[in-house]
């Protein structure tokens, strides 16, 4: 079975040189409004007023669709988490809410997530350049429409003092399976720390690892320049994207038999069991990644694994099969058939 | 105030507890150093040197200091930001000026050596958002005239022309500052 890449956001589908370690890129600025309270003091009617003005200004510029409070319910949060499109954050705020999504899925816009806006861009494999030009773009135009909080000490005003300055995150998101198993991700967090760099899970603060994804971002907003954020991160990143590869190089060589074991084991569940668990699906898939990568699978595309990866989720499983009402045994049920037949199907693209 | 300080010099560490009546005659507990204990005439035998009570009594000076530090624009006071760990409003930034600096660096410049390094180096605004709401009025007035217009209704668009004037010389005002 084939599958069509628009089933997933534009940022997934683009298959770059450092795509085997760095999956994608993800760029935020944090703002707010100098007219109005932050969302802690807000009231209710005055984050409605700051949902309209931010409305306003954004439909002029760029064709978004945009997601209000009454269109966001359970799953279809969960579905653009699932997709990296919002943060958990955002689902769990009692703020009246919002949120502005292009039609490629590479860009989106929280309101009233933490702040009253939170700009972020997404980029595939690793393109934090590229995705800087297109956010700093976007701010610019907003900044000449919108009223934002700004102090010359302090730069963008924003709700939480560790993100006061550029209001910027840059983050990535990389597959470390060899640093995993040749027990050395310990040392990098450690040393990415030292440095003012967070190490997270697949959704970014607080959230769990799974699958031997991880998102590495910057601690610091205050106090630099946003290149200099960006250089710094691109930096490291680059070490870790070396270091992944030579732990790969190492596996390769010293532990053949037990990686390939593995490998063709993952891909042994995947095309024949009958149930599959979303988190199983994920890290099953996260190993035959490995496989691909080091071409020991040949029969399947990074792309079908970013493709898959996505669609094995609860929330976009369920919107794939057009179906929200599945119980989660018909969901594990039907998730390891989709992944028998795309897997056992031709290589598709 | 700092650490364990001497509440009335704020130089010496505070080594007994006192109890005055402040201004509102209530009797309030407050934490000394030797020599201002002298000076105020307490002896040392009043009360027993008691570390852990010095403390709390700082403590909650401390607290009560930071309970009246209020914004006055979102009223969240300075106790509260350090409950929440949040600002309520852009004014905070200018109200707490003085206590954010020590508390930024302790959480964005653990691992920089320059001090000067805490305060923003990045992008900056091009309008500010004086200029941005007074932009956004008048275009919003200029259309509610032209509609005035057009209904032929010229009280309201006098009324709407002089807010327009109004709003039109104060823009010039702020390019000329």
């Amino acid at each position: 079975m084939r599958l069509n890449k628009t089933l997933i956001p534009g940022f997934l589908r683009e298959i770059r040189e450092e795509s085997d370690v760095c999956i994608s890129s993800r760029i935020r600025f944090a703002r707010n409004l100098d007219n109005h309270l932050f969302l802690l003091k807000a009231s209710l009617k005055e984050q409605e007023e700051i949902i309209e003005e931010i409305k306003e200004v954004i439909t002029k510029l760029n064709s978004f669709q945009f997601y209000s409070d009454e269109k966001l319910n359970e799953i279809f949060l969960n579905y653009l988490l699932e997709r990296h499109l919002i943060s958990p954050d955002f689902i769990l705020s009692k703020n009246k809410k919002g949120v502005f999504i292009d039609s490629e899925e590479r860009i989106s816009i929280m309101v009233n997530e933490e702040d009253h806006l939170r700009l972020q861009v997404l980029g595939g494999g690793f393109s934090l350049d590229e995705i800087f030009i297109k956010i700093n773009d976007i701010d610019d135009k907003l900044e000449k429409e919108l009223p934002y909080s700004f102090s010359e000490k302090f730069g963008f005003l924003t709700a939480c003092p560790t993100n006061l300055g550029t209001g910027m995150r840059a983050s990535v998101m990389l597959h470390l399976p060899g640093l995993i198993l040749t027990n050395e991700m310990e040392k990098v967090v450690k040393a990415a720390r030292s440095i003012g760099f967070l190490i997270r899970g697949i959704y970014g603060e607080g959230t769990k690892t799974i699958g031997s994804y991880f998102q590495i971002a910057n601690q610091f907003t205050i106090g630099m320049k946003e290149e200099e954020i960006l250089t710094n991160t691109k930096n490291l990143i680059v070490q870790v994207i070396n270091y992944e590869r030579k732990a790969r190089e190492y596996l390769l060589k010293n532990l053949k038999n037990e990686i390939e074991d593995r490998i063709w084991r993952a891909y042994g569940i995947l095309t024949n069991a009958k149930l599959l668990t979303s988190e199983e699906a994920i890290n099953l898939l996260s190993t035959l990644r490995l496989g691909v990568c080091l071409e020991i699978i040949k029969k399947v595309s990074l792309l079908t694994i970013n493709i898959l990866t996505i669609l094995v989720k609860r929330a976009n499983l369920m919107y794939y099969l057009k179906d929200e009402n599945l119980t989660e045994e018909e969901r594990d049920y039907k998730r390891a058939v989709l992944v028998k037949k795309v897997l056992k199907g031709k290589k598709d693209e | 105030m700092e650490g364990n300080l001497c509440q009335i010099c704020h130089k010496n560490v505070a080594v007994m507890v006192v109890t005055e009546i402040d201004e509102k005659g209530n009797k309030i507990e407050i934490a000394i150093c030797e020599e201002c204990a002298k000076k105020k005439g307490v002896l040392e035998s009043d009360k027993t040197l008691n570390l852990e009570e010095i403390l709390k009594i700082m403590v909650k000076a401390k607290e009560k200091e930071d309970k009246e530090l209020k914004c006055p624009r979102c009223f969240l006071s300075f106790y509260e930001f350090k409950k929440y760990g949040k600002f309520g409003c852009p004014e905070c930034f200018k109200t707490f000026e003085e206590q954010l600096v020590p508390f930024i660096k302790r959480l964005q410049a653990t691992i920089r050596e320059k001090a000067d390094e805490i305060f923003h180096k990045g992008k900056k605004v091009t309008i500010g958002a004086k200029r941005s709401l007074l932009l956004s009025e008048i275009k919003k007035l200029r259309i509610e005239l032209k509609k005035a217009i057009e209904e032929e209704d010229y009280e309201r668009a006098a009324k709407i022309r002089d807010k327009l004037k109004e709003k039109e010389s104060e823009l010039k005002k702020d390019e000329i500052e």
